[in-house]
């Protein structure tokens, strides 16, 4: 697009740890190995979460779940395994439900969606350039799998990324729907 | 010094150290409980998990006793065909660091001292499964002022 600058990041979510990513073993080097600080910036006071959906379809089956994300889930990496891959396995769209947002034109195959850390290959998880924030209340990630195998499939899709802690105390806060708790971080903390 | 350092210091001086847990998770164990405590001195900067197991038919779940927190969950509203969760599979966790699959995490999590870590194992091989797990990280030990 006309006036657009490829490395601008003045109103993207950014992780104050990663670093540039090599071609290779991107998901050993996105980070500062060895950073002697901690980390700062949005992302502080958040805790690691890895959300999890788990799938069994039969052949050539197709189905959705909805994942209800904690507060302010930020996610940093996808992981995927796949118990049939011979036909490629499965493909999977996500969706950010509250945004009205597709995470992807169409439906990735697995092999170009996400790895598995284990089983004595190179780490596969695929972490992203920059964070993605879900940060709206109530957000929520779509996923939509189809198995591309003519037998049953076991698919499971994890995504990691930073929550918000729920017993992190935000004095005169909101919590969303909405009445006031001491959770919501609209007046600091969080990086807001 | 660099603004950047003085403007990151935190008045902690950080060691390496690595927690480890083992376990031989019996056959078709569901969620096995293991206990994993942080020493008393010093509080814990987690920033890699790091495991290895016999076989992968694995599961895992991660909680902490001091708040409740379950670090690896699922809230998917309609999973298709599976039972009771039991956690993600080990292998999507973390693998060995001969394969150079230790997972990293993006942001380090501060383990706070004495605070207990509870890991369930759920295995489905049949078999006894022999599992190590490793926090790797740093003990934060605070500086002396002045």
């Amino acid at each position: 697009m006309a006036g657009s600058k490829a490395l601008s990041l003045a109103y993207t979510l950014r992780n104050p740890l990663a670093r540039m990513l090599p071609l290779q073993r991107e998901q050993m080097q996105v980070y500062r190995l060895g950073e002697k600080h901690p980390p700062v910036g949005s992302m502080i006071d958040h805790s690691p979460q890895w959300e999890t959906v788990p799938f069994v379809l039969g052949p050539l089956k197709t189905s959705q779940a909805r994942v209800n994300l904690q507060r302010d889930f930020t996610l940093l990496a996808i992981l995927s395994t796949a118990s049939q891959i011979a036909a490629g396995g499965f493909r999977a769209q996500f969706f950010d439900v509250k945004k009205n947002l597709r995470l992807a034109d169409r439906g990735v195959q697995k092999a170009n969606l996400a790895g598995s850390m284990g089983g004595g290959g190179l780490g596969g998880a695929v972490f992203l350039r920059e964070p993605y924030q879900f940060d709206l209340p109530d957000s929520q990630i779509l996923v939509i799998v189809q198995n591309l195998e003519s037998v049953n499939n076991a698919i499971e899709i994890v995504f990691y990324g930073q929550v918000l802690r729920f017993n992190q105390p935000f004095a005169g806060a909101d919590e969303f729907p909405g009445g006031p708790v001491s959770s919501w971080p609209v007046t600091g903390g969080a990086g807001k | 010094m660099d603004p950047t350092q003085t403007q990151l210091e935190d008045q902690f001086e950080r060691q390496y150290f690595s927690y480890v847990l083992d376990r031989v998770v019996p056959a078709n164990a569901v969620q096995d409980p293991n206990q994993l405590q942080i020493l008393s001195d010093a509080d814990f900067e987690w920033w890699w998990i790091l495991a290895s197991r016999t076989s992968n038919l694995l599961k895992v779940l991660m909680k902490e006793a001091g708040t409740g927190r379950d670090f690896i969950g699922t809230t998917a509203s309609a999973v298709a065909g599976t039972a009771t969760f039991n956690g993600m599979q080990i292998d999507l966790w973390a693998g060995t660091a001969l394969a150079t699959a230790g997972f990293p995490l993006a942001v380090p999590y501060i383990m706070p001292a004495t605070r207990v870590y509870s890991l369930l194992f759920s295995d489905t091989s049949g078999a006894p499964n022999t599992v190590e797990l490793v926090f790797s990280g740093f003990k934060l030990w605070p500086r002396p002022k002045g």
